[in-house]
């Protein structure tokens, strides 16, 4: 009986792993990077004044090429899928926020993204903020100096630490072009995706 | 399972107004594996830790979320009775009822005391004590979250058993936590108290998670005061948890702490110890674990653990006094989302 039990528990074991198998061999263009939103309340509250939000999971599907010709390098191989909350307030939508986890130099530099649709002009930044990180120069990275920089800027910005934007320490250069990479993806994706009209 | 998925739809259509047009706007399905080879006093095992599936929903109303669902279903492990509860089975709806107010949650969830209202132990092979220090981590019932001011907060009202077992007590549990910016470090500092009837207690032993000892298990009336600490040092991680009580009017108290310090964005190492004691004695513990990402969806980590136990009765049968757990853990996680 106990032969039977652990027989029948080693199959179960070896489907499993041969479902495991499969899926590892099959899923690669079916994963999402999909970075959280820690402090939605504060954040709506700060940047728009108020309002609601909903969540949007949008897949990148087709749009990746073009995607990755606008930013000007590859997306990650968790970047699938992005996430989104459009922001409405007493009816209105007035914005859309945007998360993204940066590979930064000892961690996961989260940023968030806020941004605007004017009536006559496209999308743009409204405000960069940093959720968390792990980076040594954490205080100059996360200072209005540095993340005012963003406001303003466009899909078609360069947002390039040297050129758009002065890096937010001589020896954080790389975390501050993870930061703008971040959100020069989370624009493009926005313009790509149709993320105003959903 | 079956009643708290009708619990929390039943939840769902009662938080809903009659006259709002809810729709799925999110939906996303992540598979995990965790396979793990260990070695020690217990043992040489080759075993799939965890095969689990998580599931997360958003629904809203047009404009606002309404809830989001979370359910969180284990396949495989060769954990059992208690110690599986503890880890697996999330199932929770939580529903905001609009910005500035707290949002309800519902549901089988991780009682919000010390860290665990804000990480997630159970994919990792060094845990935090709360098998020790409080006996649960997933319990039934009731709860709100929210912020004011600086501070977030988390309160709940739970069966004090653990996830699926009823046996007449209960728990309630509240944190409250904020962040201070001090120069180029962040230290988040929480204070958490649980009062409650009837929660299980673990014999005090030198396992690393208190498995096969439910017939061991007495249910006494607790509370328990923690203060918590998570400081960012620069690039260090150091997290810390101080707990104290009592057992049926016995004093218990503990110790936790944990450093972490990343070589890079892909690898990182960490070092933990800890300290509980109750009434029948004391158990202490030191681990130390290697983390390395493979790539974005899988890593592996290499963890060293031992543990004492120093107890004031007979020793139980089987058990030795101390432990040493080596593990290898490879994990993969994978997801999906449909368009809507």
């Amino acid at each position: 009986m106990k032969l039977t039990f652990n027989a029948l528990k080693s199959s179960r074991i070896l489907t499993l792993l041969a479902v495991v198998a499969v899926f590892a061999l099959t899923a690669g263009e079916a994963m999402a990077g999909l970075c959280v939103w820690r402090n939605p309340a504060g954040d709506i509250n700060e940047i728009f004044g108020g309002g609601s939000y909903r969540t949007i999971v949008v897949n990148v599907g087709g749009k990746r090429s073009a995607i990755e010709r606008a930013i000007g390098t590859s997306l990650d191989a968790d970047e699938t899928q992005l996430k989104f909350w459009p922001v409405t307030k007493n009816g209105t939508r007035v914005g859309t926020v945007a998360t993204h986890l940066g590979k930064g130099d000892f961690g996961a530099i989260e940023v968030v993204v806020a941004i605007v649709d004017p009536p006559n002009g496209p999308a743009k930044v409204k405000e960069v903020r940093i959720q968390r990180d792990r980076e040594r120069y954490r205080q100059q990275l996360r200072s209005a100096t540095f993340l005012n920089q963003f406001d303003g800027k466009q899909a078609g910005s360069a947002l390039k630490v040297g050129a758009d934007i002065t890096a937010a320490h001589p020896s954080a250069v790389r975390s501050s072009q993870v930061v703008a990479l971040s959100v020069k993806k989370m624009l493009v994706a926005y313009e790509q995706l149709g993320i105003a009209s959903r | 399972m079956t009643r708290m998925i009708l619990a929390v739809l039943v939840a769902i259509a009662m938080a809903s107004p009659a006259r709002a047009e809810l729709d799925v706007t999110a939906l996303q399905i992540q598979p995990r594996l965790d396979l793990r080879a260990t070695a020690g006093t217990h043992g040489e095992r080759l075993r799939i830790q965890q095969s689990e599936l998580n599931v997360t929903a958003s629904i809203s109303d047009g404009d606002s979320e309404i809830v989001n669902l979370n359910l969180q279903h284990n396949f495989e492990t060769p954990m059992t009775g208690r110690a599986k509860q503890m880890h697996f089975s999330n199932l929770y709806g939580v529903f905001n009822l609009g910005l500035d107010r707290p949002a309800v949650k519902v549901g089988q969830f991780t009682v919000p005391f010390g860290t665990l209202a804000e990480y997630d132990t159970h994919p990792i092979p060094l845990q935090t004590p709360y098998a020790r220090t409080l006996g649960i981590r997933i319990d039934r019932g009731v709860g709100l979250e929210g912020r004011q001011g600086d501070w977030d907060w988390w309160a709940s009202l739970t069966t004090g058993d653990g996830r699926e077992r009823h046996d007449g007590g209960g728990a309630a549990t509240a944190r409250a936590a904020r962040d201070f910016e001090v120069g180029q470090d962040i230290i988040r500092a929480g204070v958490s108290g649980l009062v409650g009837e009837e929660i299980p207690v673990f014999p005090t032993n030198a396992m690393s998670m208190p498995m096969g000892l439910d017939d061991e298990v007495e249910h006494v009336d607790k509370w328990r005061m923690a203060l918590d600490l998570d400081w960012l040092r620069g690039i260090d991680n150091i997290r810390g948890e101080f707990v104290a009580g009592q057992d049926n009017g016995r004093l218990v108290n503990g110790q936790w702490i944990y450093y972490e310090h990343p070589f890079s964005y892909d690898s990182s190492v960490a070092l933990q110890a800890d300290r509980w004691d109750q009434g029948d004695g004391t158990s202490l513990g030191i681990g130390a674990q290697y983390h390395h990402r493979l790539d974005d969806w899988s890593g592996i980590r290499l963890a060293a653990e031992h543990r004492w136990a120093d107890t004031d009765a007979m020793p139980m049968s089987g058990m030795s006094d101390s432990s040493d757990l080596f593990t290898i853990q490879y994990y993969r996680d994978w997801a999906w989302a449909p368009d809507f």
